[in-house]
C-alpha cells in the first residue's frame, strides 16, 4: 500500500530521515512511535509530497507519489500536527469547505459532512468558529476536516497532543472504527501506550532511522527482560544493595538516590525473592511497583533512552 | 470548485472584523475627517476674506513708484487676496487694527522695505507677512498661488507669521480647478486600492505551508495549486472591488468630493479597478519575497505607505519632487499611477492621461503576478 524506499532528507547539515526504508499494508493502522524531533512529521510530509527529499522513492498504491498525483491524493486525507483550519469559518463550514474540494457533488458532500460531524462528536458545535472550542475539540475538529471525503488512506500526525483523556479516547476509538471500515492509518505519537493500544503493527524512529518494526507484541518479545520493578526506600543508598544482581532472575538493578529500580528475565518471578532479601538486611521502603515489559521498555532498550524526556 | 473556495473565501474576509476595518471603514473615517477639515478651512480663510491692510502714505510711499503699482494692480485684481487701504498716518492704520478692519498694516522705510504691524496670528497675518517679505517682485505670484494651489498656502498658514521662505512653482498649474483640494482624496483613492494587498498576504498565507496549517491542507487536496490560489484571488478581488465601489460613491455622493463618477464614469472604475487589482498582486508579490504572516503585513502596510506618501499623500509637491529626481519610480508606484490618472482625468480632462496610466496599473499587475507564479510555482519544499 505504502512504500518508503532508502528515504534521506536532510535540513542543512542535519539528517532529518537516515536511509529509511518501510511498507505499511492495507487495512491496517501503522504507528510511528518516537521521541520529540525524531523525523515523524518529516516522514509524513515526504510521503505527502510536500518536502522535496534528498534520496529514496515513496509508492503509494504501486504508484509514485508526487505533488501532482491528484488520483492518489483524493484517496488520502490527513490529519496535520498543528490544527489546520479557517478561524472565521464555522465547525461545519470548515468541514464542507474541505471536503468540497474533494468532493464536487452537494447532495452527497452534505451527508459526508454530517457524517464526519457526528462520527467526531462535534454535533453540539457546528455553528462555533474554532476559537470558542476546547483544546480536544479543536483536535476533533482537526480530524473531521481530514476525514469527510472518507479517504481510504489517512494520515495522522500525533492528533492527541494536550488533550484530556475523554477527548483522547473518544479519538482512539474513532482510529479504530476507520480502521475498521477499511481505512489504511497511518499513527505517529510519542505515547506508547496510545501506539501499544491501537496499533497493528509499530515502528520505532529515533534519529530518523527505524529502529525496529513489528506488532506490540513482537516488539516487546524481542527484548530480553521481563517486569521492572522500582522501589522507593527509606533512606538513601543503603550499602548491600549490589548484591541483589546475584537473585535468581535480576537482569540489571539500577540506584538512583532512593530509587531502585529492578528489571527482571523474561519470565522470571523475582518480587517474592526481592522483598524478602530487604526484609532480612532490614532496608526499609515506602512503596513497590512492577511493571509489565512496554514499548518503553522496548524503546530504553534498544536506545538506552527513555521515550519522553 | 472555483465557486466553492471563492464563496467561503468571501465568508471568511468579510467576518474578519480587523480586515474589514483597515479596508473599508478606516479609508472612510479617514476621508470624511479631512474632507470636513478641509471644507472648514478653505471656508474660513480663503475662498472668503481677502488679507485686510492698511499701508501709511510716509515720505518713503510717495518716493516709490513700484510700491504704489503693486498695491493699485492687486487692488484692481477682483480675485485679489489682498485689500489694502492707504491711510495717512501710523495713528490712523493702528486705529483700524484695533478695531479689526485691518488684519495689519504696512509702513514703507526708504530702503524699499515694509514693516508689517500685527496684533494676532493668522492665515491672513500669514499672507500678509509673505507679501512684506517679497512684494517687491513677487507679490503678484503669490496671490497666483493662492488661486492654483491654496493647499501650499495653507501649508505655510501653518507655519505662522514666521514663514520667510516661498518657493512659487505652483505643482499643476491648471486652468479649470474646480476642487484643487480633491487632488488630496486621490491618494487616499490610492490608499484604498493599496490595502487590498493586506488581503491578499491573508489569503497567500491561507496556502503557504511553511507558514500556516491550513497551507499544509490546502496542498494535499486533489486539485492544482494555482486553481486554490486564483479562486482566492477572486475571493479578494470581488471584496476589493465593493469596498472601493462603496468608498467612492460615499466619497462622491454623499461628501461632495468629485471623483469623476459623474464626468467621466468609466474612466473613473477603470481607474478604481486597476486600482484594485495593482494593490491585490502586489500583496501576492510581497508575500512570496517575505517569509512569515506577521512580516508580510508590516511589509505591506510599510510598502504602500511609501507608496503613498510618494504620491503625494502627505506632502502634495512630493509627486513633482519625484518627477523631477527619480522618475524611474512612477512606473513601479502604482499609488502615483492612481493619483496621476485622476489628475489628469479631472483637472485637465486627458483621458489619454488616465488611460496610459490605467494599462501602466494593468502591466504593474501582470508582472507581480508572473513573478509571484514563478515563485511559488516549485510545489515542494525545502523545509516545512
Ligand atoms: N524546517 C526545518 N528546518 C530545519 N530543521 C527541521 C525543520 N523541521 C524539522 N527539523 C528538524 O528535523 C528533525 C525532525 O523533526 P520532525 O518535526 O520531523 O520530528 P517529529 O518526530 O515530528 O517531532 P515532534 O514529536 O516534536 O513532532 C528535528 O531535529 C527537527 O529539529
Ligand atoms: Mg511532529
Amino acid at each position: 500500500m505504502i512504500q518508503v524506499h532508502d528515504l534521506v532528507k536532510r535540513y542543512g547539515k542535519l539528517v532529518a530521515i537516515d536511509h529509511l526504508s518501510l511498507r505499511i499494508r492495507e487495512n491496517e493502522i501503522y504507528g510511528l512511535l518516537g521521541p520529540n524531533g525524531s523525523g515523524k512529521t518529516t516522514l509524513i510530509n515526504c510521503m505527502l509530497a510536500l518536502l522535496s527529499f534528498d534520496n529514496g522513492e515513496i509508492r503509494i498504491d504501486e504508484k509514485d507519489m508526487s505533488p501532482t498525483a491528484y488520483d492518489l491524493k483524493q484517496k488520502i486525507g490527513i490529519v496535520p500536527q498543528e490544527v489546520a483550519f479557517f478561524d472565521e469559518l464555522t465547525v461545519r463550514e470548515n468541514i464542507d469547505y474541505f471536503c468540497g474540494l474533494y468532493v464536487r457533488d452537494k447532495a452527497s458532500r452534505k451527508s459526508l459532512v454530517d457524517d464526519a460531524i457526528s462520527f467526531t462528536g462535534l454535533s453540539e458545535f457546528v455553528n462555533f468558529r474554532p476559537r470558542k472550542l476546547s483544546g480536544g475539540l479543536k483536535r476533533r475538529l482537526n480530524i473531521a476536516c481530514g476525514i469527510a471525503h472518507k479517504p481510504s488512506i489517512l494520515f495522522l500526525d500525533e492528533p492527541t497532543v494536550a488533550v484530556d483523556p475523554q477527548s483522547r479516547n473518544h479519538i482512539l476509538q474513532g482510529v479504530r472504527a476507520l480502521a475498521k471500515n477499511g481505512v489504511t492509518v497511518v499513527y505517529t505519537t510519542h505515547y506508547m501506550e496510545e501506539a501499544e493500544q491501537i496499533c497493528d503493527r509499530v515502528g520505532i524512529i529515533d534519529k530518523g532511522q527505524l529502529l525496529a518494526e513489528g506488532t506490540p507484541a513482537e516488539l516487546k518479545g524481542m527484548i530480553n527482560t521481563g517486569d521492572t520493578i522500582r522501589i522507593q526506600l527509606i533512606a538513601d543508598k543503603p550499602e548491600a544493595l549490589q548484591e541483589i544482581r546475584k537473585i535468581d532472575g535480576v537482569h540489571s538493578l539500577d540506584v538512583d538516590a532512593d530509587t531502585l529500580t529492578v528489571r527482571t528475565m523474561p519470565g522470571a518471578y523475582v518480587l517474592d525473592r526481592l522483598l524478602r532479601y530487604l526484609h532480612d538486611r532490614e532496608i526499609g521502603y515506602l512503596s513497590v511497583a512492577s511493571e509489565k515489559p512496554s514499548l518503553n521498555t522496548v524503546f530504553l532498550e534498544i536506545t538506552g533512552r527513555e521515550l519522553r524526556d | 470548485m472555483f465557486l466553492h473556495v471563492v464563496k467561503y473565501r468571501l465568508l471568511a474576509i468579510i467576518r474578519d472584523r480587523q480586515g474589514m476595518f483597515w479596508m473599508l471603514l478606516f479609508p472612510i473615517l479617514l476621508t470624511s475627517m479631512m474632507s470636513v477639515v478641509m471644507m472648514n478651512l478653505i471656508n474660513e480663510d480663503m475662498s472668503i476674506s481677502p488679507a485686510r491692510a492698511a499701508i501709511v502714505k510716509n515720505a518713503a510711499w510717495n518716493s516709490s513708484a513700484p510700491l504704489q503699482d503693486v498695491i493699485a494692480t492687486l487692488n484692481a485684481d477682483e480675485e485679489s487676496l489682498f485689500v489694502f487701504s492707504p491711510v495717512e498716518t501710523a495713528a490712523e492704520a493702528e486705529q483700524m487694527l484695533a478695531s479689526g478692519d485691518v488684519h495689519g498694516y504696512f509702513i514703507p522705510d526708504a530702503e524699499n522695505g515694509l514693516t508689517l504691524h500685527v496684533i494676532r496670528t493668522g492665515f491672513p497675518q500669514t499672507i500678509l507677512s509673505e507679501f512684506m517679505s517679497s512684494y517687491t517682485s513677487q507679490a503678484r505670484l503669490i496671490s497666483d498661488m493662492f488661486r492654483t494651489d491654496p493647499l501650499k498656502a495653507l501649508a505655510l498658514a501653518a507655519d505662522g507669521i514666521q514663514a520667510s521662505r516661498l518657493t512659487f512653482e505652483p505643482i499643476d498649474p491648471a486652468q479649470n480647478v474646480s476642487n484643487p483640494w480633491g487632488a488630496m482624496f486621490f491618494t487616499l483613492i490610492a490608499m484604498m486600492a493599496l490595502y487590498n494587498a493586506l488581503q491578499s498576504a491573508t489569503e497567500s498565507t491561507a496556502v503557504d505551508p511553511t507558514v500556516y496549517s491550513v497551507g499544509i491542507r490546502q496542498r494535499t487536496m486533489p486539485q492544482h495549486h494555482i486553481s486554490i490560489v486564483l479562486s482566492s484571488f477572486a475571493a479578494v478581488a470581488v471584496m476589493g472591488l465593493l469596498n472601493m465601489a462603496v468608498y467612492l460613491l460615499y466619497g462622491q455622493f454623499l461628501l461632495g468630493l468629485d471623483f469623476g463618477l459623474t464626468a467621466y464614469p468609466l474612466y473613473a472604475a477603470a481607474i478604481a479597478i486597476s486600482g484594485v487589482f495593482a494593490g491585490i498582486a502586489m500583496g501576492f508579490l510581497i508575500s512570496a519575497l517575505v517569509p512569515g504572516k506577521r512580516n508580510r503585513h508590516s511589509a505591506v502596510i510599510a510598502t504602500s505607505m511609501v507608496m503613498v506618501f510618494l504620491a503625494g499623500m502627505m506632502v502634495l509637491q512630493m509627486r513633482q519632487i519625484v518627477r523631477e529626481n527619480a522618475p524611474f519610480l512612477k512606473y513601479l508606484n502604482p499609488a502615483d499611477m492612481i493619483t496621476d490618472a485622476y489628475y489628469g482625468l479631472l483637472y485637465y480632462g486627458d483621458t489619454a492621461r488616465a488611460a496610459r496610466n490605467i494599462v501602466m496599473l494593468l502591466v504593474f499587475t501582470a508582472v507581480c503576478l508572473l513573478l509571484t507564479y514563478t515563485r511559488i510555482r516549485r510545489t515542494r519544499y525545502e523545509h516545512l
